[in-house]
Parts: structure tokens; C-alpha cells; sequence
């Protein structure tokens, strides 16, 4: 721990302390496959009797536990890994004895009690916890995500209360979450523990860029070797994930391999999507599916919405396109895929005006629907997929893994744009690579409509597709978990795998589709070293995690029998990997001198602060003695008010308690809002709107102009493939019919772009024209590109 | 009316804390954490839970150490019962607190939502329920909104 001054903090209120646990602290390694993570809970026992804290945290995506430490004065004892039953057992036991016992079990959807009873008046007890952990991959970085609070999330049995002002409680069914106890969720997390982290990052390459969009953060370290993340200010609240940034410096291969202690080969290498070729143009089918549910209330719901648009606005008269909405139901645009004509979008573009926020989060009834209009007969022989659901949702829900049963077997590729927390990262990125597709997480005060269009650009045509992965130099070496089938662009391939003892091995990699198809091999060194053992650990926690997702509640003979074959699985990878899972528990029990046979401890829940983005108000809205469940969150109150406006027609009860939130307002227009805005207004011939040629014309170079100016290319950028369609609107034939001097200007500026060459100039001015429809003055415009040009290819004005 | 009575709460346990510590003297055939856990299938975490709540009494002490009995037993049935028909945990503290006499963790006003469905008869339901819940009661609701409706229609057809 190398922060002194973290530690409880005094409250806000000025009040002593009470807490039972005290303070988070995370410390730990960021690899470019994963993360090994160490995290410090101290508890302390402020009351007259023994207490027992049970804490509730959600582990994040790839993720499991592998042991801990408990720790106090005069004693430290490592944790052992048991069978769920045993675990609980020897638990129980020890706390019957009146011995410090500690036990971490892992229930559904990745929700996890840290449990430590017996703990005695004014004694403290740290508890270090190591998980392993996954990350988002790009090809040029990758985003860590570690939950520092819990979203209350929707469920249709889940009860939730304001239990005392400002606290609420909330409980789900136990046939499928068993003894779990979620937090208290604190209105205000200002009086709760203290959270603060130090990690290392080990990318293996010179780092760019480190950031968060989260915490304030201090770098230390230069680019070029391990570099220490820590919290800028002594300790934070625990009310928001930590998420980090890091851009690395190039875009390239890594491999990572080793001989772990027992001298088997493991390995792990991450292959960029510009290993595999060019993005091969072919027709899309497409269906957009937009999260309407109460969560998505506001400023999400807008900027989908023009995410949306502007996905629309890339589509060409080949493709065919979907949109459909969910909430407690589902709503279709057209109950059949539409080709992307003017028309189609326009009406498309309405339907999207009338969406409104509110209702629960029943995703697998919208990827039903989705899937639906997929699969009605499609007449193109020549078509590679039958197509993509782009989904953007806030993923707000307990038990994911029935939903993941259930779109596992519709053979349906599902592309995630998640928005909140790292508990739905962890379902939305299951849902993702196991139906073939990519995702994408934001923070809630990132922008949802730009990397909405960055991902759609990279969707639908991927630029592998049956990857195959073979290992090679000794028999018994393999792959696990199964690698990813197709690759998109921006996205890598992670690759994972073990051997017996040996000194080389051969990975050789195949794939079709790309541009061009090919195949790659690499000779993998095995020497012994340390990060073998990591790459064991975050292997192990991928295939378990993995598992643990095929965990869907069991209904008939045949599910249950292959429920139990998954248990039995997940016993045996715990055991192999020394990981806990859903079957497979930690726990130690501490005997100390003084121990106080059959005394019941108090049980106390850690509260964790309502995430910050989330209206405290917005999901415990009853009162304390009003029976309230799932149906308080905001949506699911404004559901019946529906049911009851409908069924019995009577408008003048929605008011009050019914009234569901206003929709916040976007804010005003800067540079991202109007690149936005201009990229919905493609046509589908690829150009900006205009009523005669010459004006078509010039808004699309205006376009053009604008996106390069932004850093987007055919190429690069969110609005790749708007450039792209720009440029290819921007034709020869259709140049001859300007004026020859602006003929001129649009084939130099042209070739200017084509080649990379800066243009430094504002094209603001004349696109928000064309946003607003106020008309381009066109004379202006071809005036100021002539200038530019002339400075341009001067050479005054290059950039050097 | 039935729908009403559907709709409102009047269950209710009351713990007489005053068991909390009983003489020593009345244990004996006692059920130890363990049993009271197989018996009730309840964890014994939870129930641990449910003493610190003041859902149950705490154990009586016998010459064994803590021991259970079936009044606990029953306690624990009657928690589950609460939370099966939609309460939680905190509501039925509450109630618990509120009907043995004691000051409850919080005071608030209850919330309920009027529909008039005929120009002579309102429905009061309770604000937050679940969307089964509401399932349910929307048909419910809805019949006896007809079944008035078809009163009506018959009495004005009578009166011409």
C-alpha cells in the first residue's frame, strides 16, 4: 500500500465513524491480457458485541477470485478453496466455535458476499482479496473497469425499500440467488468507507496516453516502462467504478509466454484487427435494438437516439436495415427489414422522435424481436452473415445468465454498446463473444452517440471471419477458451493457451473473408518466468467465467441435467485452476485464545453509495412501510401507469407518483454534437443532402471537410466510413458538372484528403449551416477552399 | 369487495422480545443453529440475520450454549411467508416494530393511488407493487370495472 494518508475518512457530518468496514483499497498489475488484482478490506468492530460484515460487491468482466489473507493482531491465515457445501460448513463451524471465520462466495451474474463473522469489540481485521480480471481490448489500448459500488439493477421479483431516509434495500429471489445479500445503497456516500487504488501498468510497450474518465488520477513512471496509477487525492467515495484509459504508442502484436512452476507452457498473444486485412465492402443486414427502460431516462435515450441517426446515415441502398425497442415489451419500426432509401430513413427517424423512456429492462424479448427480423428469409445467396444486432442498453438487469441460455441458441450475432457499470460490462461482454459479436463500455459521463457510430462502423463486415487458431510444436498443447470466430475492425484477437513442458511452440493462425484471406504463424519461446503463472490465472478465470454464464436456472429433465454437468465442470476448472467459482468457495477460520463458543454476532451489510449517475429517488421511490419491488425504479411505476391509462382510460391518475421523469435536454451544439448531426444526414448515395447539384455538391465537400478536419478518414476516426461514402459520393463524373474552377478545388482537395495531407481550417461555419438548413452560401464556401488550397500547396501552412 | 381486500396488507407477527434471553431453566430439548437452518431451510448466515434484524428471537441459553426452539422455527416461517407474499426485510421489521409496541427504524406515510372505475365505487392501490402484481390486479380490476359497467348499462336500459 503506498498510499500513508489513505485511511477512514471523517465524516462529513463530523460524526464518529461506525463502519464495519472501513476502507477499499486496490492495488495490483494491468497487463495487456488482463489484470491480476489485490484488494485490501478492512473491517473494524466499533460495537459492544462481535459483529459479522458481509460485503457485496459484483466482480467485473473475466473475473474470479483466487484466495485471500486474513490478517490482525498476532495472526494471519491464508484462505483454503472448498466446495461450496464444505466452505459453508467449515464457516458455520468456525463461527459457532466463536472463531474469526471469513468466506467469499460467488452466486449469479458474478455477485459476490465477502463474509466475516466473529470479528470482536474494537478489533480490526484486513482481508486481502486477489481476483484476476479481464479488460477491454482495442487495437490501440485498452480500458480497465473495477467496481468500487453496485447498480441496483432490474429484476421482475426483486424487492426493493427505502429502509431509513436515504438508505434502500433491495432482495432477490432466493430460488436464484440463494443467501446473497445485496449492500444498502447510501443516498449519500459521503459517511461510507474509503475507496482509493495503486496499480501498476505493465502494457509491455510505450503508453501514449494514461486516463480516466472517472477519478483524478497520478501517473508516475515514464511511457516506456511500468508505470504506477494512482488516486490523486488521499481516498474517494464508493460510488462509481474506477475506469482507466490506456493508449499504447503502437498498434502491433504482443505475445505473452512463460513456463509456470510445474514447467507447463502457457501463453497468450493479442492480435490487432489490421493483422487481417481491409474491412471487405458487402451488403449489410443490420438491426439496431434501443433500450428504452427507465434507466436509459434523459440525456442516454437522446444521444442514442443519434447515435441512431447517424448509424442510419451510413447504411447504402444495398444494405437493409431493423430498429426495434424494448422496455417491458417490445416495439418494431417496420415487422421487416428495410432498405436504408431516404424514405426509410426519414420514417425511421420519426419512429425514433416518438421513443420514450420508461418500463423495465426485458432484453431477451428485444433480441427475440430482432432476431426475428433477421431471420425471415433472406434472398441475397451472395450475403457472408445473416446479420448484426447492435444493441445499446444500459444492461441493468439481474440473472443474465437466462438471458445468455437464450440467445446462445439463435445463432444471432450481437454487437454491445453498454453504458454504466462494471457488473453489466461483465454480462454485455458474455453476450457479445459468445454470439460472435464486439462491445464497448462507457462510462455515464461519456458520450453514448459517438462510440455508438464508431462501433457500428466497425460491424457487419468483419474483417476476419472463420478464424481458426492452431497450436503446434508438442502434442497435448491447446487453445482455451475458444478464441473469437470473427474479428472486426478496432477490435483484436485474444488468444489463450497452455502446453505441456516444452522450449518452442508454433501458433498458426487462419482466417477467410478478410481482404485478403490469409494466415499467420508465430513461434512462441517458453522460458521460465513469472508471468506464466499470471497467464495461468487469467486463463483459468476466462474459461471459469465463461462457464459460470452457462449457469441459466434449470426448468426440465434436460436442462437440469446439463445444469448439473456445468456445476460439475466448474467444480473441476476451480480445482485444476485453484480459482473459486459459483461451485467452489473460499474460506479460512481463524482460532484465537478467548474464543466464546455459540455467540451470536451481529450481522451488519456494508452499504456502497448509489452510483453516481443513478437518481437515488429513481429506484427507491416508496415509502418505508409501502411493500415496493423492481416496480418502484422509475420506468416500471411509469409501466403501470400504461397499464392502467390503457386498460381502463383513466389519464388523470398518472399524475403524481405515476409521472415519469422528464427527458433531460441535449445540450447545445459544440464540434461532436455537429459531427453528429451531419453524419445522420447522409444520403444514401453516400452525399450530404442539396436541392440542386452544385449545392449536393458543396455540402458534401463541406462534410468531407469537416470530418478530416476532426481527424476521420476512409480509414480512421468514428466517421470512417462517412469519409468513406463522402469520397465515394465525390465522384469524377459527378465533379464535371461544376464550374471548372470548382471542379478543380474538388479534385485537389480531394487528392489532399486521399493522401493524408492537413488542411488546417474551420469548416465549422458552413456545416452548421447545413445542419440548421439554413442553405450553404456556396460562393463562400468555394471561395474559402480556394484560399486554403492556395496556402495548402504553398506549403504555408503545413503542419509540421 | 374482493379486489380490495387483494390488495391490502394486514398480515402481521408479533415478536415478544422479551423471550430474547429466557431462563436458563427452559431449554433443554432445544434446536441447536444448525437444525433450526436444516429444519426451516434457511442458512444459518441468514438467520444470524434475521436475530440481528429483530425478525426472530436470539437463541435461549441452555447447558449446551444457544439453543432454538419451534417458536423460532415458526418466526422464521412467518418471515418467509411476509417476504413471499412481497415484503422485505425492512417492512416487516417495521410491522414487527409497530404491532409488539415499539418504536419502529423509520416513520413514513403509506402511499396509495385512488381510480374511480364507475361514477360510485374507487379502487385504493398501494404504490410500488411488483409488475406480477399488477398483472394481476389489472384483471381483477378490469373484470369488476365491466361487471359495474354491465350494472349500469342494465339499469339504464331498466329506467327506459
Amino acid at each position: 500500500m503506498s498510499s500513508t494518508t489513505f485511511g477512514p475518512r471523517v465524516s462529513r457530518r463530523r460524526q464518529d465513524m461506525q463502519l464495519a468496514m472501513q476502507s477499499l483499497f486496490l492495488t495490483g498489475q494491468i497487463l495487456p491480457v488482463g489484470a491480476r488484482l489485490w484488494v485490501r478490506h478492512e473491517f473494524q468492530c466499533n460495537e459492544p458485541q462481535p459483529v459479522e460484515v458481509v460485503y457485496a460487491f459484483a466482480l467485473p468482466r473475466e473475473a474470479t477470485l483466487r484466495r485471500f489473507r486474513i490478517s490482525g493482531d498476532g495472526f494471519e491465515v491464508a484462505s483454503d478453496l472448498r466446495s461450496k457445501e464444505e466452505a459453508r460448513k467449515e464457516y458455520e463451524d468456525g463461527i459457532a466455535q466463536g472463531s474469526l471465520s471469513s468466506l467469499a462466495s460467488i452466486y449469479r451474474d458474478g455477485l459476490t458476499n465477502l463474509s466475516v463473522g466473529n470479528i470482536r469489540p474494537n478489533e480490526k481485521v484486513v482481508v486481502l482479496l486477489e481476483l484476476l480480471s479481464g479488460i477491454e481490448l482495442h487495437d490501440d489500448g485498452l480500458r480497465f473497469r473495477f467496481p468500487f459500488t453496485l447498480a441496483p439493477s432490474y429484476h421482475p421479483k426483486a424487492r426493493v425499500v427505502e429502509a431509513e431516509p436515504g438508505l434502500g434495500e433491495m432482495e432477490l429471489p432466493e430460488n436464484d440467488f440463494g443467501d446473497l445479500m445485496l449492500p444498502k445503497f447510501a443516498k449519500d456516500a459521503s459517511d461510507l468507507h474509503a475507496v482509493g487504488f495503486s496499480l501498476e501498468l505493465r502494457t509491455g510497450g510505450d503508453t501514449k496516453e494514461v486516463a480516466s474518465p472517472t477519478h483524478t488520477i497520478r501517473v508516475e513512471g515514464e511511457r516506456d516502462q511500468i508505470r504506477r496509477v494512482s488516486l490523486a487525492r488521499s481516498s474517494d467515495l464508493p460510488d462509481r467504478d474506477l475506469v482507466l484509459d490506456v493508449r499504447f504508442a503502437d498498434v502491433k502484436t504482443t505475445v505473452l509466454s512463460g513456463l509456470d512452476s510445474k514447467g507447463g507452457g502457457r501463453f497468450a498473444a493479442v492480435l490487432p484487427s489490421t493483422e487481417f486485412g481491409s474491412r471487405p465492402s458487402r451488403p449489410r443486414r443490420l438491426v439496431i435494438l434501443l433500450d428504452r427502460s427507465g434507466s436509459m431516462t434523459g440525456t442516454p435515450l437522446q444521444q442514442a437516439k443519434k447515435a441512431i441517426e447517424a448509424c442510419l446515415g451510413v447504411l447504402d441502398g444495398h444494405d437493409e436495415f431493423g430498429l426495434v425497442t424494448f422496455s417491458d415489451g417490445t416495439e418494431v419500426f417496420r415487422d421487416h427489414l428495410e432498405g436504408a432509401s431516404a424514405e426509410h430513413r426519414q420514417a425511421a427517424r420519426k419512429f425514433l422522435e416518438a421513443v420514450t423512456a420508461g418500463g423495465g429492462t426485458e432484453m431477451f424479448s428485444g433480441l427475440e424481436r430482432a432476431a426475428r427480423l433477421l431471420a425471415q428469409e433472406d434472398t441475397d445467396s451472395d450475403r457472408a452473415a445473416s446479420g448484426d444486432i447492435l444493441i445499446i442498453t444500459d444492461g441493468q438487469v439481474f440473472g443474465t445468465e437466462s438471458v445468455l441460455d437464450r440467445v446462445r441458441t439463435k445463432g444471432i450475432r450481437v454487437h454491445c454498446l453498454g453504458i454504466r457499470s462494471a457488473r453489466q460490462h461483465r454480462f454485455l461482454a458474455q453476450l457479445a463473444s459468445q454470439t460472435g459479436g464486439v462491445s464497448r463500455f462507457l462510462t455515464p459521463a461519456e458520450r453514448v452517440d459517438l462510440p455508438a457510430v464508431d462501433l457500428f462502423a466497425s460491424i457487419g463486415r468483419p474483417v476476419a471471419q472463420n478464424v481458426s487458431v492452431v497450436v503446434g510444436g508438442i502434442e497435448g498443447a491447446r487453445i482455451a477458451p475458444e478464441p473469437a470466430k470473427h474479428v472486426f475492425s478496432s477490435t483484436p484477437l485474444v488468444i489463450f493457451g497452455d502446453s505441456p513442458p516444452t522450449k518452442e511452440l508454433e501458433l498458426k493462425i487462419a482466417w477467410q473473408g478478410g481482404t485478403p484471406a490469409g494466415e499467420r504463424t508465430f513461434n512462441i519461446p517458453l522460458e521460465t518466468d513469472p508471468i506464466a503463472e499470471t497467464l495461468r490465472l487469467l486463463q483459468g478465470a476466462r474459461i471459469i467465467s465463461e462457464f459460470e454464464s452457462r449457469l441459466a436456472p434449470a426448468s426440465g429433465p434436460e436442462t437440469k441435467r446439463e445444469f448439473s454437468r456445468v456445476e460439475g465442470r466448474l467444480r473441476q476448472l476451480s480445482l485444476e485452476y485453484g480459482l473459486a467459482s459459483s461451485q467452489v468457495s473460499l474460506v479460512a477460520v481463524v482460532k484465537r485464545s478467548g474464543d466464546v463458543k455459540d455467540q451470536i454476532p451481529s450481522t451488519r451489510v456494508v452499504a456502497v453509495g448509489m452510483p453516481a449517475d443513478m437518481l437515488f429517488e429513481s429506484v427507491f421511490t416508496s415509502p418505508m412501510s409501502a411493500p415496493a419491488t423492481a416496480a418502484s425504479f422509475r420506468g416500471l411505476v411509469s409501466h403501470s401507469c400504461k397499464f392502467f391509462e390503457e386498460e381502463l382510460a383513466y389519464p388523470a391518475l398518472r399524475d403524481g407518483v405515476f409521472a415519469t421523469a422528464e427527458a433531460a435536454s441535449v445540450p447545445a451544439q459544440n464540434a461532436d454534437d455537429l459531427l453528429m448531426n451531419s453524419s445522420g444526414m447522409l444520403e444514401p448515395d453516400g452525399g450530404m443532402p442539396g436541392e440542386q447539384h452544385e449545392l449536393q455538391i458543396a455540402n458534401s465537400l463541406a462534410a468531407l471537410l469537416f470530418f478530416y478536419e476532426h481527424g476521420n478518414t476512409a480509414t480512421a476516426g468514428t466517421f470512417r466510413m462517412h469519409v468513406e461514402k463522402l469520397i465515394q459520393f465525390l465522384t469524377v463524373e459527378r465533379l464535371k458538372k461544376l464550374e471548372a474552377k470548382h471542379e478543380s478545388a474538388a479534385l485537389r482537395t480531394l487528392e489532399l484528403i486521399k493522401m493524408g495531407q492537413p488542411i488546417h481550417c474551420s469548416w465549422e461555419q458552413f456545416v452548421t449551416l447545413i445542419v440548421q438548413s439554413k442553405g450553404l452560401d456556396t460562393s463562400e464556401f468555394w471561395t474559402k477552399v480556394e484560399s486554403v488550397l492556395t496556402l495548402v500547396e504553398s506549403g504555408t501552412i503545413f503542419r509540421q | 369487495m374482493t379486489v380490495l381486500d387483494t390488495v391490502i396488507y394486514d398480515i402481521f407477527l408479533v415478536v415478544d422480545k422479551s423471550k430474547q434471553h429466557a431462563a436458563p431453566g427452559d431449554a433443554g430439548n432445544g434446536l441447536s443453529l444448525n437444525d433450526l437452518a436444516k429444519k426451516s431451510g434457511v442458512p444459518e448466515r441468514t438467520i444470524r440475520y434475521y436475530i440481528s434484524r429483530g425478525l426472530i428471537p436470539g437463541p435461549m441459553r441452555g447447558g449446551r450454549g444457544a439453543e432454538y426452539t419451534q417458536e423460532h422455527l415458526a418466526g422464521i416461517q412467518n418471515v418467509r411467508r411476509l417476504q413471499s407474499g412481497g415484503m422485505t426485510l425492512a417492512e416487516i421489521e417495521y410491522q414487527f416494530a409497530q404491532h409488539g409496541g415499539q418504536r419502529g427504524p423509520a416513520i413514513a406515510p403509506e402511499s396509495w393511488s385512488m381510480y374511480r372505475i364507475s361514477n360510485d365505487v374507487t379502487v385504493q392501490v398501494r404504490d410500488g407493487l411488483s409488475p406480477w402484481r399488477i398483472k394481476h390486479l389489472r384483471s381483477a380490476i378490469a373484470r369488476l370495472a365491466a361487471e359495474l359497467a354491465a350494472d349500469n348499462d342494465s339499469q339504464e336500459n331498466g329506467d327506459d
